[in-house]
């Protein structure tokens, strides 16, 4: 790992200038660039998450498939996708695999893992090309923030109308909504204690969205919070 | 600065703090409050009790309940009118004033209305203004404009931060009195979660003010015993300075506190809103100083605050005589009390005023108050007694007083009820209200269900709770409930008629409106004898109370009047708002989606004007605004002359794949796709099923089952959601994705675009032969995997690269990078807008409108005929036989022209508008002005049509062929 800026690299977060005037630290992580931190220890921003961070995974790897044979094509890889939609499945390797409808995986890679689940499933599905699956480009056209801490289901209620109170939405579970006014995904996916929401949605929205959070995370002290605290959690 | 006479010692006052005294200002005068004062509260314990003036009549008028009930109290603040004193608080410096009135609030030059006041009998504008003609808008709506609205808007006040927010929760309790409170802990032990709101600042509800017992005791030690449950009750989220403003079907309630509203939805909903005193109507029953029992008693244990010297209750109940007596504890000298029933109950609250040898007078009403010399306080009232409904003897006693106690009786707070459909009736023989028909989840607690004894208050609660968990299906058993303490009186008592006209008038029915008992008499006699009918002829209970007041004494008069019981008549509907809300609070913090293309800080470090395009932000242009036309010319050159980039990211992308994605595309556009080559794109024209056009766009075919589709920016959404509606009825083997976020596009566009490309695209044959017009790509460019796309929208060499939108900004600066030798430079979209035009390039949705068919914009060529079916393909051939009267021609001015024609100017055909001008501008290129219009469908090139210019002045322009520029389209197809 080493210090260093997102536009020394052919992918970029797509709003990686306003990561930078948060006073975002930037390392290059495998292949991709991301945030270490905001200026604090890994514990102080892990105190941060566990009351109310907002972190950005969109550097991290995801990927999609719909169609009529998507979610048994996407067995046939190994992947253990149950039977309910809206419905996340945690796989042996970290992945979460979001089963969106009876036509529709999204696969989240897991963030600190040394496999990359994605890249496996892609380099597969280009090679064999399945009938009735079609890849959806979710690195690029979906942006991909977490939403941690206690306060998180508070703070989403100022933007979005599902109730994500933890007995009523509990981990693993999915809604595809409207989160201020734009569609999305949420999946709840607890770091160990602390409550955790991925949010994944327009990527040519990041910067509307990562203002619209802001803007709720004030009554709550919330704040962003970089990688390296997340595994301290 | 005034000392606060009536302030009460520091033993009194839940609500305020006697060690922190805040200084506001009144009418330009300064006082002292207490931090946790209203300003009513501050201000009576000034001994300021005229806060406005009424509406018609500019009469003074003060606090009547202290509960924010009546338009009385509304005052104005700096940027903020209509703010009701009795709820809003002190704050340090606060400036107030009153509102309506002329000249000052103290003396009104419009005092004197009230004397003109049989000159305006209700109704009495419905017969006045009409006559004769002309005379509204000549006369009177003039002197009523003026007259209208209280208070004054400051258009300069700053904004304010307003939010909404979501909640959710099985239990809802509305007001947090002892039945509330029980209900809600019930509900809470049971383990379901509750919401209690509670409108007051503090939980209590009536609790907080009422006396239930002689002693003065219960009322406290119920309370302290119920909070502290409460607050020990982690299953209970309480919100306090909270209004449910409404109900909403399944129990949706909008909670507005302070500046949020919250959407709350509850499984179970428990009204415990209490109840509402009522006034007695009586000669001059609106003068400062007049008070409910209920306002005086909020006065004293709420806010420390002595509401008088000297004071006669009039009251048809205990509640009176528990006034009395927290007067008399708190220094108050009880004048008389006039008890409207012939025979008052003994009760022990009873009891003990009478042992105190207060003058009680049985069967006797307040049948006029009179006021001091300045008009402006109560100074005396005239005691009568009472022979009949609404009749007294002639005879008189006078009691001097600063204070008149009012305590005849209450409606239930049932608004909220009635919008969830519930029923409300009148018993006739004991004046009282009941609610029924309501939602099986909505559920009544306490007094608003009748009850009034703290004992049946508690029990009520304790009901309620249990039935709101039966519902739920949860068990009860086991589960203690509240004790109910002993409370030996207040026996529920509402008097059947506490209205007693005068010789004089101004016995009013409603002070929001200065509607006497005559107005309410004259409206059913002009024939209105629903109440409705009554309500909308005189406006009774369209004031800013919205009838809290008024409602119960107009359903008596109207039955009187009419010959039928209040039953029979009923009360007029309650629609929300409950209570009146802001503007800002509906409208909440507004979301304003926006979408960024990877680029899009580029522009803008490059200095871009950027401007939307539907949700997208895009560079209009590249410069500064003064030097726009020369920035759009220099541009067009640019890309006329050598090699420019053009952010094309926000153009629609949609992957269409599978084995029938040919077949699909055949049914969604005109043009045939069967056939289409692998390697190569075709144009699209979409219509619906009208035949209207809807949108356009390239199908660039990689291979057999696989197209990407373009759409425009604004269309696309639109173009994928018909899609898979269309395709849910076809079932075709098919995938729609959209992937337009997913890429981002550059055109890079010029005689010199292809030297420039080459320097960072190898793995492709990018020469005329290897990758000729209209060909499509793949390959990398600047190392990014990219779809390579060669159209002519600008109509030059060009080619769109499509990269994963993360890759963007990385190749934007790889190919300004290698252009640098051609000075390639970057482009806006006003420039790709007037290079399109002088390609003769339509854009669909400026250059058509709802109605444009492809015929009307000449693109049949991109209809396939043969083909058995595509959307809208039935009804061109239907327009076919029924030519359109118009057509989309092209036209040039001359460059000289004084004045240019702009976009929707019309065309004129003599004084006929056939058309209108779609698109306008000066082409550097040909150096005259050029546009797409619509004209008559006989117009060829060669003739001329009529434009009539913003100013007025018709010129004309000659219509020619098309495209405009580079007719032969060599330049793109280099």
């Amino acid at each position: 790992m080493s210090q260093t800026s997102p536009s020394h690299f052919l992918i970029r977060s797509p709003h990686y200038r306003t990561l930078l005037a948060e006073g975002a630290n930037f390392i290059e992580h495998r292949d991709v660039v991301l945030v270490d931190n905001y200026g604090n220890s890994a514990e102080d921003e892990a105190l941060q998450a566990q009351q109310l961070g907002l972190v950005d995974l969109t550097p991290f790897a995801r990927s999609g498939y719909k169609g009529k044979q998507a979610i048994h094509w996407a067995k046939t890889q190994g992947l253990n996708i149950g039977a309910s939609n809206n419905q996340a499945y945690l796989q042996s390797n970290g992945a979460l695999v979001a089963r969106l409808s009876d036509t529709e995986v999204l696969i989240l890679n897991n963030i600190h893992s040394e496999q990359n689940q994605c890249i496996l499933l892609e380099d597969e599905y280009a090679k064999n090309k399945p009938a009735q699956c079609y890849s959806v480009p979710r690195n690029n056209s979906s942006a991909w923030f977490m939403i941690t801490g206690k306060f998180s289901t508070e703070m989403f209620a100022k933007i979005c109308g599902i109730d994500l109170r933890l007995k009523s939405f509990p981990n693993g579970t999915i809604a595809q909504t409207s989160i201020a006014r734009i569609n999305g995904i949420i999946i709840r996916n607890d770091m160990n204690n602390t409550p955790a929401f991925y949010l994944i949605f327009d990527s040519a929205s990041t910067d509307y969205m990562w203002s619209c959070l802001k803007d709720a995370f004030v009554e709550f002290q919330g704040a962003p919070v970089g990688d390296s605290a997340l595994s301290k959690l | 600065m005034d000392t606060q006479i009536n302030r009460l010692p520091a033993s009194t006052g839940l609500y305020v703090d006697h060690n922190e005294s805040i200084t506001f200002s009144f009418e330009g005068k300064n006082y002292t409050g207490l931090a946790g004062d209203t300003i009513a509260s501050a201000l009576a314990a000034n001994n300021v009790w005229l806060l406005s003036r009424s509406f018609k009549y500019h009469r003074p008028r003060g606090v009547m309940s202290m509960a924010g009930l009546e338009a009385d109290t509304l005052v104005q603040l700096d940027g903020e009118p209509n703010v009701a004193a009795d709820r809003r608080k002190i704050t340090p410096n606060l400036q107030v004033s009153g509102q309506n009135y002329n000249g000052s609030l103290e003396k009104d030059k419009n005092a004197n209305m009230g004397a003109f006041s049989k000159f305006m009998p209700v109704g009495f504008y419905y017969k006045a203004f009409f006559r004769p003609k002309g005379i509204w808008q000549k006369f009177w709506e003039p002197v009523v404009r003026k007259r209208a609205g209280l208070g004054k808007i400051d258009f300069n006040s700053p904004h304010s931060y307003f939010d909404k927010c979501y909640k959710f929760c099985d239990v809802a309790v509305i007001g947090s009195g002892p039945a509330g409170l029980s209900a809600a802990l019930i509900a809470a032990k049971a383990g379901t979660e509750v919401i209690l709101i509670e409108q007051e600042s503090l939980l209590g509800g009536s609790l907080n003010y009422s006396r239930f017992d002689a002693e003065g005791k219960v009322a406290s030690a119920t309370r302290n015993e119920l909070l502290e449950a409460v607050v020990a009750q982690p299953n209970i989220e309480v919100l306090t300075n909270a209004v449910c403003n409404a109900w909403f079907a399944d129990n949706w309630l909008p909670i507005i506190q302070g500046n949020r509203m919250y959407k709350l939805r509850a499984k179970e909903m428990v009204l415990a809103s209490g109840k509402m005193e009522q006034p007695a109507i009586f000669h001059n029953n609106d003068l400062p100083g007049i008070l409910l029992g209920s306002a005086a008693q909020r006065l004293i244990r709420l806010y420390a605050v002595r509401p008088g010297q000297r004071a006669v209750i009039l009251t048809a109940n205990d509640d009176g005589y528990a006034t009395a007596l927290d007067l008399l504890e708190n220094g108050v000298e009880i004048a008389a009390i006039a008890d409207l029933r012939p025979s008052p109950i003994a009760t022990p609250i009873y009891e003990q005023i009478n042992n105190n040898g207060v003058s009680i007078f049985a069967g006797h009403t307040v049948y006029a108050a009179a006021a001091r010399s300045d008009k402006n306080h109560i100074q005396s009232v005239e005691l009568r007694e009472i022979i009949g409904q609404g009749q007294c003897k002639n005879e008189s006693k006078h009691f001097d007083c600063d204070l008149l106690c009012v305590s005849i009786g209450f409606t239930p707070t049932y608004q909220l009820a009635l919008q969830s459909g519930g029923k409300i009736s009148y018993d006739d023989e004991t004046a009282r209200f009941s609610i029924s028909q309501l939602p099986k989840s909505f559920h009544l607690a306490g007094a608003v269900n009748g009850f009034n004894k703290l004992s049946s208050l508690l029990d009520s609660g304790n009901q309620t709770g249990k039935a709101v968990c039966d519902n739920l299906g949860l068990d009860t058993k086991g589960i203690t409930s509240q004790q109910t303490m002993s409370s030996t009186s207040n026996t529920y008592g509402n008097h059947p008629w506490p209205i007693f006209p005068h010789p004089k008038g101004k016995e009013f029915v409603d002070l929001d409106e200065d509607l006497q008992y005559a107005d309410i008499v004259n409206a059913c006699k002009d024939g209105y004898s629903e109440i409705e009918l009554v309500k909308r002829y005189s406006t009774v209970g369209m004031g800013p109370s919205q009838g809290r007041h008024s409602a119960l004494a107009t359903a008596r008069l109207v039955a009187n009047e009419t010959q039928r019981s209040v039953a029979e008549v009923g009360v007029t509907t309650a629609r929300p708002p409950f209570r009146a809300e802001k503007l800002g609070v509906i409208a909440g913090r507004s979301f304003e989606p926006e979408r960024l293309t990877a680029i899009h800080h580029r522009h803008k470090e490059l200095g871009a004007q950027m401007i939307t395009a539907g949700v997208w932000w895009r560079p209009g242009y590249y410069g500064q605004p003064k030097n726009r036309d020369q920035c759009i010319r220099d541009e067009n050159l640019v890309i006329r002359n050598n090699v420019g980039l053009i952010d094309v990211s926000t153009l629609g992308g949609l992957e269409v794949r599978g084995p029938d994605a040919a077949e699909f595309l055949n049914r969604m556009y005109t043009f045939a796709y069967a056939k289409q080559k692998i390697g190569m794109s075709r144009y699209l024209l979409m219509t619906n099923p009208a035949g209207t056009i809807i949108d356009d766009g390239v199908a660039c075919r990689f291979s057999d089952e696989h197209f990407y589709v373009t759409a425009t920016t604004g269309g696309v959404d639109n173009v994928y959601r018909t899609m898979l509606w269309w395709n849910t009825q076809w079932r075709l083997d098919v995938d729609i994705t959209n992937v337009t976020a997913a890429y981002a596009g550059i055109n890079i566009a010029g005689p010199n675009s292809r030297e420039v490309l080459h320097k960072v695209c190898n793995d492709i044959d990018l020469s005329p032969e290897g990758f000729p017009y209209l060909a499509v790509r793949e390959g990398t460019v600047a190392h990014i995997p990219a779809r390579l796309l060669r159209v002519g929208f600008v109509g030059e060499l060009g080619y769109e690269i499509h990269v994963p939108a993360s890759q963007g900004e990385a190749l934007w600066d790889a190919l300004l990078e290698v252009g640098k030798e051609h000075n390639i430079q970057p482009v806006g979209i006003e420039a790709q807008r007037l290079l399109r035009l002088e390609k003769g390039h339509i854009i669909v949705s400026q250059d058509t409108d709802a109605m444009t068919t492809p015929q009307e914009v000449r693109m049949t060529w991109a209809i396939a005929k043969k083909k058995p079916f595509f959307v809208g393909g039935r009804s061109l051939q239907l327009i076919d036989n029924h030519p359109s009267d118009r057509k989309l021609v092209g036209f040039i001015i001359e460059a000289s022209q004084n004045e240019s024609p702009k976009e929707s100017n019309i065309i004129l055909d003599g004084n006929n508008i056939v058309g209108h001008i779609t698109s306008v501008a000066y082409s550097p290129s040909l150096n005259k002005i050029i546009g797409l219009a619509f004209a008559k469908a006989d117009t060829e090139p060669g003739m001329q049509i009529s434009i009539k210019l913003s100013s007025g002045m018709v010129i004309q322009a000659q219509v020619v062929e098309m495209p405009f520029y580079d007719p032969e389209n060599k330049r793109q197809e280099m």
